[in-house]
């Protein structure tokens, strides 16, 4: 049976090893969404036709009698 | 010879109108030209793509894949008929949760009454009212 302190701990350490890599996660992830931004921003026609392009396949692809 | 002159200068006479017709559809062909133009880049003004993109990225996108979902003809699909319902379920959700909250919490109201009833206080009713003398 644990004590509470050694659970503590326990958490304590799981934070620690745990915690740079959540922020590693997290800086990845606003870097990703930064990019993709500025390519939207960069060719606007590109990717409203790109999109508009998937939603069309995907609605034919929807409206196709199984 | 009458004849060939005047046959002379009905053709230099339908070459200068030929002439003057092809100037004519070119100037007009340019003139519908600048007006296209006009009309593409007050459209583009009003649409404002550049600019909308810029402040909505991912919203534009979205924006986009829709229109292509809708010309696609998805519109009266299955998948269509499913999102929808979820879309009305998670909106419905608050609702369903604030209503279950005042259900469990009268609930609760009552069942302490009850324990109250059960140890012999007196139930929560209105007085009696007296009897009438006639």
């Amino acid at each position: 049976m644990e004590t509470p302190q050694q659970l503590t701990d326990k958490a304590r350490e799981l934070q620690a090893r745990l915690s740079p890599q959540i922020e590693e996660a997290r800086r990845n992830l606003s870097d990703l969404n930064t990019r993709i931004t500025t390519y939207i921003r960069q060719n606007p026609g590109t990717c409203l036709l790109a999109a508009a392009a998937a939603g069309f396949l995907i609605g034919k692809i929807a409206s196709r009698r199984w | 010879m009458p004849e060939t002159t005047h046959g002379t200068q009905g053709n230099g006479h339908d070459h200068r109108g030929l002439g003057e017709r092809v100037g004519q559809i070119n100037q007009s062909a340019q003139e519908l030209w600048s007006e296209a133009q006009g009309a593409v880049n007050q459209l583009r003004e009003t649409l404002d793509l550049r600019g909308r993109v810029d402040r909505h990225p991912y919203g534009m996108v979205l924006a986009a894949l829709g229109v292509g979902y809708l010309l696609g003809g998805g519109l009266f699909s299955r998948l269509t008929g499913g999102l929808l319902g979820l879309g009305l379920r998670v909106a419905a959700l608050p609702v369903v949760k604030e209503e279950l909250f005042h259900l469990a919490k009268s609930a609760l109201a009552g069942m302490g009454e009850g324990a109250g009833e059960a140890q012999g206080e007196p139930p929560h009713t209105a007085p009696a009212e007296p009897p009438k003398t006639v």
